[in-house]
C-alpha cells in the first residue's frame, strides 16, 4: 500500500480522480473520495467540501450519474412490468447527465403498499399501470412504498378490453367501454398526473 | 487485395546515432494530445491523439444491467474496442474482428482496477473505442482515451489510467513505437499503470525481453507514462476549470 504524501495544506480547487486531499487522521472519506493507505483521494472530478464539525471529505462532483440521482424519501413516477402475489416489480426513472431518462427497476412489497389488510401484491396493481412511488432504499434492491394518499395507481388500463380505467370510487377503477370494475390502491392525483412531464422532469 | 508491407531490416528502423523512422530518439515519446468532452450525446469522451494515432473514446452509464449481465455487488464495465475501415493502410474488414475483441478484453483489464465498481452495484458502463487513424500502439492510445472520458463520465475513479508500449528495435529499448516498429522490430511492450499510485494495470509482451530488460523498460515506460499523465490532466483541467472557477466564485 503506497503510504500517504505529507502535505501541509488541505486540497482546494479543482479535484481530479487519484488527487490527495488530507490524511485519515484529518478527515475521512464521504462521497466522491476514497481512502487509500492512510490517505483520502478524490474518485471524481470536481470540488472539495470540508465538513469540519464530523471531519468528513467529500467531492461534489460536476456530472452525477443516474443512479447517483436516486434520492432516498423522494417520488418517482414508474410502470409496473410484473406482478407476482408478495411483490410487484416496478420500472422507475432516474435521470442521467443529460437529463435523459434512464430506467431501474425497484420492488414494491405488498406490506409497502398502502392498503391494510392487501393479501397479494394484484390487489394493488396490475402490470403496465403508471404509479407514483417513495423511494424507501437506495441501495440494491431498490425498494418502493405506495403509503401516502398522494402514491398509488395515476393511470391505468382495463385487464379485459384495454381501454382507460376512471376513478369510480374509492380504491375501485371503472372501464367505461365494458363496464368492467377493478380494485387498486389509487392515488389521490389519478388520471390528473401528467406522466410525460413527470419522466422527463 | 492484401498490400504488403515492405519489411525494414533493424539498421532502418534505428540508425547509429539513435534516430528512428520518424526523427524521434530512442527515449522520445510521440506528440500527445487530449481533447475532453468532444461528444454531446455520450456521458462522457475524449478524443486523443499520439503520433499519427486518433482515438475517440466515448461512455455511456452507468445505467441498469441487464438482468444476465448484473453482479450484486458491482457494476459491469464493458469496452468495445473498434477500428474503422480508413484507419490502416489497407482497408480493413468493418466486422468485429478476432484482435479487436482480444484488444477490447485487454483495455477493459487494464482500466477495471483503476474504477470503483462497487460504488455503483447492479449497474453497466459501457466504453466504445473508435480507431479512426492507427499508427502502432493503438491500445495503449486507447487506454489513455478510455481512462480520460471515464473521468469526463463522472464514473468513480482511484486514478486516470495512462499507457505507453515500449519497444525493441536492433537490440535497443525504444519508448512509444510506431506501427514501423510495431510490425518489423523484436519487442513490444504495452504497460499502463496508475500514475499517482505507482501500480501496474496492464503489461504485455510481444516477442522477447530479457529480465533486464523488462526493469529498464518498465522504468522508460514510468517516465514517459508520467509526462502523458500530465496531459490528460491538463486536458480535463481545461475543461473543468473554468466550472470550478464559477462554482467558487
Amino acid at each position: 500500500m503506497p503510504r500517504a504524501k505529507k502535505k501541509k495544506s488541505l486540497a482546494k480547487g479543482l479535484l481530479l480522480p487519484g488527487f490527495y486531499i488530507s490524511t485519515i487522521e484529518e478527515f475521512s472519506a464521504k462521497s466522491g473520495a476514497y481512502e487509500d493507505g492512510g490517505g483520502v483521494y478524490s474518485s471524481k472530478v470536481g470540488l472539495p467540501e470540508y465538513d469540519g464539525m464530523e471531519h468528513y471529505v467529500s467531492v461534489k462532483p460536476f456530472k452525477v450519474s443516474a443512479p447517483e440521482r436516486l434520492i432516498l424519501g423522494a417520488s418517482y413516477v414508474g410502470l409496473v412490468s410484473d406482478v407476482h402475489k408478495n411483490f410487484a416489480q416496478v420500472t422507475i426513472f432516474s435521470k442521467d447527465q443529460l437529463g435523459r431518462p434512464v430506467p431501474f427497476s425497484a420492488l414494491l412489497h405488498v406490506s409497502r403498499g398502502g392498503v391494510r389488510r392487501a393479501r397479494a401484491a394484484t390487489e394493488l396493481v396490475k402490470p403496465g399501470d403508471a404509479v407514483v412511488v417513495k423511494l424507501i432504499t437506495n441501495w440494491v434492491p431498490l425498494q418502493v412504498s405506495m403509503e401516502g394518499p398522494e402514491l398509488g395507481v395515476v393511470r391505468a388500463s382495463c385487464s379485459k378490453c384495454g381501454a382507460p380505467l376512471t376513478w369510480d370510487h374509492d380504491g375501485v377503477l371503472k372501464c367505461h367501454a365494458c363496464g368492467h370494475r377493478e380494485i387498486r390502491k389509487v392515488s389521490v392525483d389519478y388520471g390528473r398526473k401528467n406522466l410525460h412531464s413527470a419522466l422527463i422532469n | 487485395m492484401e498490400i504488403k508491407m515492405a519489411k525494414l531490416s533493424q539498421e532502418e528502423l534505428l540508425t547509429d546515432e539513435g534516430i528512428r523512422t520518424d526523427g524521434r530518439k530512442i527515449d522520445e515519446a510521440r506528440p500527445f494530445e487530449v481533447e475532453v468532452g468532444v461528444l454531446t450525446q455520450a456521458d462522457g469522451s475524449a478524443l486523443v491523439r499520439q503520433g499519427k494515432n486518433l482515438i475517440l473514446a466515448g461512455v455511456m452509464g452507468p445505467y441498469e444491467a441487464e438482468r444476465h449481465s448484473q453482479f450484486l455487488d458491482r457494476s459491469s464495465l464493458r469496452v468495445r474496442y473498434h477500428m474503422q475501415p480508413y484507419s490502416t493502410n489497407e482497408r480493413k474488414s468493418p466486422t468485429y474482428s478476432r484482435r479487436e475483441i482480444e484488444l477490447s478484453r485487454a483495455i477493459r483489464e487494464a482500466l477495471e482496477p483503476a474504477i470503483i465498481l462497487t460504488e455503483l452495484p447492479r449497474t453497466q458502463i459501457d466504453v466504445f473505442v473508435e480507431v479512426l487513424q492507427a499508427d502502432g500502439g493503438t491500445r495503449c492510445a486507447s487506454v489513455n482515451a478510455a481512462s480520460v472520458a471515464l473521468a469526463d463520465a463522472g464514473i468513480p475513479m482511484r486514478d486516470l489510467v495512462t499507457a505507453v508500449a515500449i519497444g525493441k528495435v536492433r537490440d535497443t529499448l525504444v519508448v512509444d513505437i510506431n506501427d514501423l516498429e510495431d510490425e518489423n522490430g523484436q519487442a513490444d511492450f504495452p504497460i499502463a499503470m496508475m500514475p499517482n499510485k505507482g501500480k501496474i494495470t496492464l503489461l504485455q509482451m510481444n516477442g522477447l525481453l530479457t529480465q533486464e530488460e523488462i526493469k529498464r523498460s518498465v522504468e522508460m515506460a514510468k517516465r514517459v507514462i508520467n509526462s502523458l499523465y500530465t496531459v490528460q490532466v491538463n486536458a480535463l483541467k481545461k475543461k473543468y476549470a473554468p466550472l470550478a472557477a464559477s462554482n467558487e466564485g
